[in-house]
This record gives structure tokens, sequence and C-alpha cells, in this order.
């Protein structure tokens, strides 16, 4: 394999990694602010704050399926 | 009279709590439960979109993902609505069920289409903010 194509591999590999990391730090963060602002404000998680982070997961759900669709398209332009 | 009155109002309110199974702190719990649920979802769609656009996993795979969230996020908007409706927190316990199950799923496809991006995976499960025992085991 050639330096460039390993260059990037790594490249890519390096991008899923700090991806894992942040998904879960950003995901994790936004809960922990949800709680933090729940007890300052010294009331229960309610009905409004579960959809706001539904709507969250749904909307990263669609760009998920935004990237499959892109994929899929790269991959019929490179056939 | 009036302290006989509130003594009245305050055993049927509570009567009434009872009756009807609404309990604040349960209620509390099951939202948390729910929430909690529902970011690993976002964290885990988020993961995939990266892999799926860095070309580590395919188009077929990141499908089959995407399914398996969606039915873990359907159920916790449908225990949600069901929880906001009735007041009754138990019926947060299938919809973590099914989320819980759908999400363990989805894990093992991402370590099975990509074995060595997710093996972070195994660090990650050490992610965890809900450290309260009044909090529903959601994972």
């Amino acid at each position: 394999m050639e330096a460039a194509a390993i260059a990037n591999v790594l490249s890519g590999l390096l991008i899923v990694i700090r991806g894992l990391s942040s998904a879960f730090g950003v995901t994790g963060r936004k809960l922990v602010e949800l709680l933090d602002k729940a007890a300052a404000e010294n009331r229960d998680v309610g009905a409004d704050d579960v959809q706001a982070l539904i709507d969250d997961a749904a909307t990263a759900l669609d760009g998920l399926d935004a990237a499959i669709e892109a994929a899929e398209a790269e991959g019929e332009f490179r056939e | 009279m009036r302290i006989v009155f509130a003594l009245i109002t305050a055993l049927f309110a509570s009567s009434c709590a009872t009756i009807f199974g609404v309990d604040p702190a349960r209620l509390d719990s099951a939202n948390k439960s729910l929430a909690a649920a529902t970011v690993r979802i976002e964290a885990l769609a988020l993961i995939s979109t990266d892999l799926v656009s860095a070309g580590v996993i395919t188009p077929s795979q990141g499908r089959a993902i995407s399914t398996n969230l969606r039915t873990a996020l359907d159920a916790v908007q449908q225990a949600k609505d069901a929880i906001a409706a009735s007041g009754d927190p138990t019926q947060a316990d299938t919809a973590l069920e099914i989320a819980e199950r759908s999400i363990d799923i989805t894990l093992r496809l991402l370590q099975s289409f990509a074995p060595k991006q997710t093996a972070l995976f195994e660090r990650e499960k050490s992610w965890k903010p809900l450290q309260s025992q009044t909090y529903f085991p959601a994972f």
C-alpha cells in the first residue's frame, strides 16, 4: 500500500476515534446539564425535557439517514 | 373547622395519589431513565454517521443500525407520551426494555461491522453519568 493510501486510512481512523469520544462526550454533557438545570430550578425532570432530547436524537438519526443516502449516491457514482 | 377541612383535603389528595399510583419521585425517575436512553441513542446515531461518512461501514449496514435506533427512539417517544398522558411511570418499563434491547443490538452490529473502530466502546461503557440509585436500571 502506498504511503499516501496508508496516511488516508489513518486519517479516517483518527476522525472516527475523535467522533466516538466527542459523540459520547457531547450527549453525556447534555444529560448532565439537564439534570443540573432541573436541580438548580428545584424541579423534577419533566416530559418537555425528555421531548427536547428526543427531538435532538431524531435530528441525529435524520443525519445518519442523510449520510447513508450520500454514501449510496457516491457508490452509484463510482460504479 | 378549617383545620378539619384542610386535613380531609390532604387525606383525599393523598388517597388519590395512592389509588392512581401517581408518585412524583418515580415519575421523575422514569423521565430521567428515558432521558438517559435518549442521549445514548443520539450518541450512537452520531457515531454511526461518522462511520458511514468515513466509509468504514456500508450504507446497508448503516440502515440496519438506523432501523434499530429508530425502534429504540420510537419506544421512548411512546413511553414519554403515555406517561405524560396518564402520569403512570410504569409505562416506561416496557419502553426501556425495548430501547435497551435495540441499543444492545446496535452496539453488537457496530462491533461486528467496525471492530477496530468500536473497540473504544468498552472504554465508553464506563461512561455512567447517572449514579443515583433512584433511577431505573436503563442500561
